[in-house]
């Protein structure tokens, strides 16, 4: 019984979480590869570029939020990443995909941000889940029970090393491979794999002693 | 035994991140061991409390992000961070094979230099020796193994050939480091002489 379950459960699952990353898909029918587009910033075309732009931004907006947890410092991390991109564009490497490159860029400077403010800031309820309207439907009693679960994840989250962190937001929040996330990281796909268990470990037993402080409060409270 | 070894699967597993082999192996034990099972459904509820934060499938940026990274880039071409503008030299060949204009540019560099080397051979006239001053001292002198140029009285046994290394070629020995420069007739020696006051 249990097994019938878990491959239900995990069907379920896959179907929701592996979605591609969408950069690597090859783009619809009439629509230029990044590598053309690159060729054509690269001859000077800043149209070309803005493209690029449409194109990643949104991604590299997901994954830079998901790391710092903050909209303001996500748009920054963001905006300098394209202009680094422009600076760099001549030198691209047109071995490696451009996503990834992307990516690599963000991740690093998100970090780096992270250093710098040292997370001591607490995660604010107007920071947590997507910028455009995710649960409108929802009633607001639960709405605000959500954002309040959200709080506590994204603490989680926070309180993971730099490395494991990347990983978890990579994975678990862009939906991205473990092969395409040891590109951006520029580690083997065993070090994400191990990085991703150490993480998952990390995140449950942190959640739990959350849970397990949250209950003994409460139950202090009622004494 | 079989247990722990699956145990350690559980958080790869979790997020459907095993191989499909460690699958049928993982697969295989939850099927027969309640406790590896409940323990997965744990990691898979508290997983899930990552949905919400989930990026969406196709996210879009917030609105205005792409007006304000194309304004920052417009600023930046302004002030030349990057270079090919439409049209230019550099434009073109970058469009036509990657890669060219470094390539170019050395050869430019190696074609560059060997003129040089050619010009400094000619123009020995411009390129006269420059002997250190406060030279003189005659324990110091050096003619060893060379041919003098001219009478060793005459440039005080200072001037000389070194003709197995190349006949013809001025060569200054004393106290401070040798130095060559190009042939030069025993006239221009003279010369030579006169212009670093010995």
């Amino acid at each position: 019984m249990a097994a019938v379950s878990f491959l239900s459960l995990r069907a379920k699952n896959r179907s929701m979480k592996d979605r591609k990353s969408g950069a690597s898909e090859p783009p619809a029918a009439g629509l230029a590869t990044d590598g053309e587009i690159i060729r054509a910033c690269q001859a000077g075309d800043e149209s070309a570029f803005a493209s690029l732009v449409e194109r990643y931004s949104g991604r590299a907006y997901w994954v830079a939020h998901g790391l710092l947890g903050d909209q303001d410092e996500a748009r920054d991390i963001v905006q300098e990443a394209f202009l680094r991109v422009y600076r760099a564009l001549d030198r691209f490497d047109f071995d490696q995909s451009f996503y990834t490159w992307l990516y690599r860029i963000v991740v690093n400077l998100a970090i780096d941000r992270l250093r710098k403010l040292s997370r001591s800031r607490s995660v604010s309820l107007d920071d947590v889940g997507e910028p455009a309207g995710s649960s409108a439907e929802a009633a607001p009693g639960r709405r605000m029970e959500a954002a309040e679960t959200g709080v506590e994840v994204r603490e989680v989250l926070a309180r993971l090393p730099d490395k494991y962190r990347t990983v978890m937001v990579l994975r678990e929040l862009n939906g991205l491979s473990c092969k395409e996330i040891a590109g951006i990281v520029r580690s083997s796909h065993a070090t994400v794999r191990w990085r991703l268990h150490v993480a998952r470990k990390y995140f449950r037993d942190e959640w739990e002693r959350r849970k397990q402080r949250g209950r003994g409060g409460r139950a202090n409270h009622g004494l | 035994m079989a247990c722990d070894r699956q145990r350690k699967l559980i958080p790869l597993a979790a997020g459907h991140d095993l191989t499909a082999a460690e699958f049928r192996e993982f697969d295989e034990h939850l099927r027969s061991c309640l406790s590896c099972y409940r323990e997965y459904r744990e990691y898979q509820e508290v997983l899930a409390l990552l949905d919400p934060l989930r990026a969406p499938e196709s996210p879009a940026a917030p609105d205005g992000l792409v007006d304000e990274i194309m304004a920052e880039v417009q600023e930046a071409g302004r002030a030349g961070a990057r270079a090919p503008r439409p049209g230019s030299l550099r434009a073109r060949w970058a469009h036509l094979v990657p890669g060219a204009l470094p390539i170019a540019a050395a050869l430019v560099l190696f074609c560059g230099a060997g003129l040089l080397y050619l010009a400094s051979r000619g123009g020995g006239d411009q390129r006269l020796p420059r002997i250190p001053a406060g030279f003189g001292d005659p324990a110091t002198r050096v003619v060893h193994d060379v041919t003098p140029l001219a009478p060793a009285d005459e440039f005080g046994g200072i001037l000389v050939i070194p003709e197995r290394l190349r006949p013809g070629k001025l060569r200054y020995v004393g106290p401070a480091p040798s130095f060559e420069t190009e042939p030069l007739p025993p006239a221009r020696l003279r010369q030579v002489s006169d212009r670093n006051d010995f």
